[in-house]
């Protein structure tokens, strides 16, 4: 596997011939190249570009296999592969001198070629000379050189002073007796001055990550004469979503699959370890290089794993205990995009998300950064886990894994982190992830096992019962003292601080890996009444699998419906939108809130049919509801009437139903309405309801009693009405209260009601506030109407009541002598008829 | 023929340059020493390494890139190793068993054996060397030219080495050279480079210095013999391109250099590859819209990357001002360049403006404005320098 995987030259010919099937198209291009180029003239160099791990030296290994394999080609031309570690190779003369010892080693002649180098020694031209010297020995020899040189970015082009620079492009542009087929890894910011002189003798070939075919095609050639094959028609979906996960590196796609499908002892694991220490400090160099705030930024993207946005990276980074702004993040992530760190993904709106690269740095960068705090050195291995394993078949791969443990060949630390990706898993249950750590521990020593995750099913347990008991503190404390943070765990640990009524900190101890995050975070914004967040949040949760909660999809539509209804992200017609489809997904209890929205958009005939629908869908707490609209909304008195002696078997004892009754029945029936009324008002009162129906019985009958000049009734029942913020309550108080002569009462009600009233209050009230004020005037309370008609500029209560104006004046003519002259004629009539009936009020109402 | 982009077009991958070619004869002819003028990527080299390897009967030539040298001493040094090397000597040692006498007598002084130096006290004059090589040489035997590539450079290194006045006694040198009793009618001199002569002599001495060099500019090819260069390239593909087609890449690409035309012919077999279409009109634009990918970085990146060599300070900033701005707007006029001259102090924009239309850059049109030879590299400017 470390052969395999991270050192194709280790690895037999034949094997690596047999398995190339990932570059073809690129091989046959160059081998054509190679093939077809006879070298009587200086020939194209190559130099093919990549992250690590795309192929590139199984890519040269194929070629210079292949000129090995072509009789024709090998009688003239002698294929040369430098690899990795061909750290000596750093000038232009190293790169003679290695080929000379190299043609001294394949042709044995004891060192003689290298040696003959010695005479050069101490020249001004040394490397010159010695490069004519392998020129002439290629020639008496009629040999021509193919160089397949790896790493020749790095290892070799870097490092070359200015002067070899130019010499390099001499050489290129005349020498015919060798050629150059470089593969240089791009890491992070890598790009090369490409106008550096001897660049154009290169064609540079890039190697891009292998799409959706090259992938499918690279796993069917890993499970070829293995046993257990995957059905890869079954599984083009995942094995896509793989490639996009790898970023369509080879060995990383490897890596997965062997780890994931094909790994019976964990090598797979062990020999990335290897890999990771040997590249760690190119790295650790490139990051090192990077400034602090691209750094910083670096981090948050590398341990999110999945690509973030700008504003999740500025939440998540502090300067001086500052947020950083976005502003300043943003010029960063575009250095860093153009630099090739970064790759920015599209998204639909102008937020576009950011990850890294190469993934292959990104899991280097979770494994060595990554503490055990953060819970994110096998992020990576937990997300491929998920997007191959759905939640039923990642237990096939529990039990197949805790097999393998049992055979007792599988290593330790490769035991350890399939332990830990699979117990950061929210798709592994606790009693899964305890079963793992019991089966992970028998391979163990002590020391090991402290590496393990902590087995937390008990505390979890018994976090779950303080939760059950609303000992919301003590589940918090247990539940923070687990070690992994499932979606169940997360989940209580989220509802703890929820039922604390700290939304804010529910949110903070979300983790990326809960599964009901979306719907969560949507319940804590509602919570802190930020309803955009909300819905933004309850609509994604729609899309997810919540089974095994305690929620439907349908409340979820609704509470979005009304959110939509009620705050101020209103809008009715989204609102109706979700209450249809609360109702579509079960939601018997639906139709109210549609009905209500329609009600509100005015939509009366909706209104009704929906009311209509619930309660034949079998709500039938909507027929009040209905008959209340048809009270109030529909101003349908006889349907209600009709629906109120249909349904009067039900709710004979009921204070609502019977408010409804003799609402209806006022104005037309007053005798009969002041009966219903009154009963309604005891049942009300009785059934502490704190209704807002006892209140306006309340006012009706009050108002009956005024209208009946029953002034014994009507003290009693002012006396039971009480608001403290209801002005048409205070202006009935002002009205009883003139009418019992408590004028200094009556004038702190009016003031009351004055402070309390805006324009719609006025014009709704008005025939109470002409009352008063007629009444007042009959009292001949005149400067304190006055009074009124001032305060009631701001909303032109003179121009409103013109003729009870003047009359009024026409009493205060000695005070405002011209305000009276000012009337015109056509009020001269509407203003004795005023004057009429305050005399009429004044024997009245004595 | 093959597409040999990127490196000097060498047998079949050579297109005919005639009317170069005779002009470069007639001059030679004339026992004049040539300045092969070209802005980069027109095809000096790969012409030099024709006449080189086809020579006309009697010419002997010698082709000799002096790129990578820095010092008076080591560029004659290159010179005379490259002529005791080449195919020249040993055609002529064929001829005259005194050229052979000459040579083996010159090496013993050296005390070299062609790779192995001997070295004595004190350095070899190489200069001194390779007169006295010439003084042997006799005029019936034919003339060898002698051609160095990157001239213009090894100036630059020198100066950039040594200063000034050493650079002006190595130009002062070359000439002197040229001008050896021992060398008239027999030997001439063709020195090119990818950066301009003429500006480079002005930088250290004045240009009487090369006012015996007779100027032969290598121009882009006709549309006749960009249209019948692209029908050769298309010959080893599987598919061809029509006479319409052509016409269409041709007026595409504008400035008919080789290196574009291959440039060109390169991305429309990739678009034939990648689409496994017919090439039609929208292929053609796919390629030409391609061509500025960055993956064609080293191919273009050089002609912006050598300004920093030729100018720097503030005539770099004005040069990279002009190009960007000509990029954006297609054409500059003088009052612009004049307004740039002063915003970056720059005494004598006419020289500078006359290097970048030397160099291929920009050219002047009939109503004064200057616009970027080709559209190309005006389309490259604009998407990758202009910010």
């Amino acid at each position: 596997m470390e052969n395999k995987l991270y050192n194709p030259a280790g690895q037999p010919k034949d094997w690596l011939i047999e398995n190339f099937v990932a570059r073809t198209s690129v091989f046959k291009k160059i081998f054509k190249d190679l093939e077809t180029g006879t070298m009587q003239y200086p020939e194209q160099n190559y130099l093919i570009q990549g992250q690590r791990g795309m192929g590139k030296t199984t890519l040269l290994l194929r070629l210079k296999y292949e000129i090995e394999n072509t009789p024709e080609l090998i009688k003239w031309m002698v294929p040369v592969f430098f690899n990795e570690e061909s750290y000596d190779l750093t000038s232009l003369s190293n790169l003679w001198e290695k080929l000379l010892k190299y043609l001294d080693n394949l042709w044995q002649t004891g060192g003689m070629y290298y040696r003959e180098t010695d005479k050069f020694v101490g020249t001004d031209d040394y490397e010159k000379r010695i490069f004519e010297l392998l020129i002439s020995i290629l020639k008496s020899e009629q040999k021509k050189l193919v160089i397949f040189f790896d790493n020749f970015g790095q290892l070799f082009l870097d490092n070359l002073k200015e002067k070899e620079q130019r010499r390099l492009r001499e050489v290129l542009m005349n020498c015919n007796d060798i050629r150059i087929v470089g593969a240089s890894a791009i890491v992070l910011e890598d790009l090369y001055d490409y106008s550096k002189p001897f660049f154009e003798f290169f064609k540079i070939i890039n190697l891009e990550g292998l799409n959706k075919d090259d992938t499918i095609q690279l796993i069917g050639k890993l499970q070829e004469g293995s046993e257990k094959k995957i059905n890869i028609e079954k599984s083009k979906g995942k094995i896509e979503t793989l490639g996009i996960l790898t970023g369509g590196v080879i060995r990383t796609i490897m890596l997965i699959y062997e780890v994931i499908l094909a790994d019976e002892d964990g090598t797979a694991l062990q020999n990335l370890e290897i890999i990771l220490d040997r590249i760690t400090p190119l790295y650790k160099h490139r990051i090192e290089d990077l400034p602090v705030q691209q750094r910083k930024i670096i981090d948050v993207i590398a341990k999110r794993w999945d690509a973030i946005s700008t504003k999740e990276i500025a939440e998540n980074i502090r300067e001086n205990g500052k947020l950083m702004s976005t502003k300043l993040i943003s010029a960063q992530l575009q250095q860093l995009e153009k630099n090739n760190i970064l790759e920015k993904k599209h998204t639909n709106t102008k937020n576009h998300l950011y990850q890294l690269n190469e993934r292959f740095f990104n899991i280097w960068y979770l494994m060595r950064n990554g503490d055990r705090m953060d819970r994110c050195r096998v992020m990576w291995l937990t997300k491929f886990l998920e997007a191959w394993y759905d939640g039923e078949s990642i237990g096939n791969f529990i039990k197949k894994h805790i097999e393998l443990l049992q055979s007792g060949k599988y290593y330790a630390s490769s035991a350890i982190m399939i332990a830990e990706a699979l117990t950061y898993s929210a798709n592994v249950g606790f009693e899964d992830q305890a079963t793992i750590i019991k089966a992970t521990e028998v391979i163990l020593n002590d020391d090991q096992k402290k590496l393990l995750p902590q087995v937390s099913l008990e505390k979890f347990n018994k976090a779950r019962v303080l939760y059950n008991e609303e000992k919301y503190k003590e589940a918090i404390m247990l539940l923070e003292s687990i070690d992994q943070t499932s979606g169940e765990a997360n989940t209580l640990l989220f509802n703890s601080y929820f039922n604390l009524d700290k939304p804010a900190k529910a949110i903070e101890v979300l983790n990326d890996g809960n599964n009901l995050k979306p719907l969560l975070l949507g319940m804590a914004y509602l919570k802190l009444v930020e309803p955009q967040k909300a819905i933004k949040y309850l609509n994604a949760s729609l899309d997810i699998d919540i089974s095994g909660i305690n929620i439907q999809k349908s409340q979820i539509a609704s509470a979005i419906g009304i959110v939509y209804q009620t705050s101020i992200a209103l809008n009715l017609k989204r609102a109706i939108k979700y209450h249809k489809l609360s109702i579509e997904l079960g939601n018997e209890k639906g139709y109210y809130e549609l009905a209500n929205c329609y009600t509100k958009i005015g939509d009366f005939v909706n209104a009704e049919k929906e009311y209509l629908n619930g309660i034949e869908a079998g709500d039938t707490t909507l027929e009040k509801k209905l008959i209340d609209f048809y009270v109030f909304k529909g101003r349908q008195v006889e349907k209600a009437l009709d629906l109120i002696e249909k349904t009067r078997f039900k709710y004979a004892n009921d204070g609502d139903f019977l408010f409804y009754e003799g609402f209806s029945l006022f104005d037309n029936d007053n005798d009969g309405a002041e009966k219903v009324l009154f009963r309604a008002k005891d049942l009300l009162t009785k059934g502490n309801y704190g209704s807002r129906l006892l209140e306006l019985a309340q006012i009706i009958l009050a108002s009956i009693y005024f209208n009946n000049k029953d002034k014994v009734k009507a003290n009693a029942i002012f006396d039971e009405l009480d608001s403290k913020d209801n002005p048409v309550v205070f202006l009935m108080k002002a009205i009883i209260k003139v009418w019992n002569n408590h004028f200094q009462e009556s004038f702190s009600f009016i003031n009351k009601y004055l402070e309390k009233s805006d324009l719609i209050n006025f014009n709704i009230n008005n025939e109470y506030l002409e009352k008063l004020i007629i009444l007042l005037m009959a009292k001949k309370q005149y400067h304190f109407v006055a009074e009124i008609f001032e305060k009631g500029q701001r909303v032109n209560l003179k121009d409103q009541m013109k003729p009870i104006y003047y009359a009024l004046m026409y009493n205060l003519k000695d005070k405002y002598p011209n305000e009276f002259l000012k009337m015109g004629e056509e009020l001269i009539q509407p203003v004795d008829d005023v004057r009429r009936r305050i005399e009429e009020v004044a024997t009245e109402y004595v | 023929m093959k597409n040999s982009l990127g490196n000097p077009a060498r047998g079949d991958a050579f297109y005919d340059r005639k009317k170069e070619i005779a002009k470069i004869y007639r001059v030679l002819e004339a026992g004049t020493s040539i300045y092969l003028s070209a802005p980069r990527r027109v095809g000096k080299t790969s012409i030099l390494k024709h006449l080189e390897e086809f020579p006309k009967e009697n010419f002997y030539f010698v082709y000799i890139i002096t790129e990578s040298i820095d010092s008076s001493n080591e560029f004659f040094k290159a010179i005379f190793e490259e002529i005791i090397k080449s195919d020249a000597i040993k055609k002529l040692e064929q001829i005259s068993v005194a050229v052979k006498n000459v040579i083996v007598g010159l090496m013993g002084k050296v005390k070299s054996i062609y790779n192995v130096e001997l070295r004595e006290n004190g350095e070899t004059d190489y200069y001194e060397l390779l007169v006295e090589l010439f003084s042997h040489l006799k005029p019936d035997y034919g003339k060898v030219v002698i051609m160095i590539d990157e001239f213009p450079q090894t100036i630059q290194n020198i100066m950039e080495k040594d200063g000034g006045p050493i650079a002006e006694a190595f130009i002062q040198k070359n000439r002197e050279l040229r001008h050896h009793k021992y060398l008239q009618d027999k030997i001439s001199f063709i020195y090119t480079g990818s950066v301009s002569l003429f500006p480079m002599v002005e930088k250290v001495t004045s240009l009487t210095s090369v006012n015996d060099l007779r100027t032969v500019e290598v121009n882009p090819l006709s549309k006749e013999d960009a249209a019948d260069f692209i029908r050769q390239l298309m010959k080893n593909e599987d598919f061809s391109l029509n006479d319409e087609l052509i016409d269409s890449l041709l007026s595409k690409v504008g400035w008919l250099i080789p290196f574009h035309l291959q440039l060109m012919q390169q991305e429309i077999i990739d678009v034939f590859e990648s689409t496994g279409k017919e090439i039609d009109e929208s292929g053609i634009d796919k390629a030409y819209d391609q061509i500025v990918h960055t993956r064609n970085k080293p191919q273009f990146e050089p002609y912006f990357g050598r300004l920093t060599k030729i100018f720097k300070g503030g005539e770099f900033n004005f040069v990279m001002e002009v190009l960007t701005f000509t990029a954006q707007n297609s054409t500059v006029d003088e009052l612009v360049i004049a307004d740039k001259g002063v915003k970056f102090n720059i005494a004598d924009t006419k020289n500078t403006m006359s290097i970048l239309e030397g160099d291929g850059y920009l050219f002047k049109t009939a109503d004064g404005l200057y616009r970027y030879t080709s559209p190309i590299l005006q389309l490259w400017c604009k998407k990758h320098i202009c910010k």
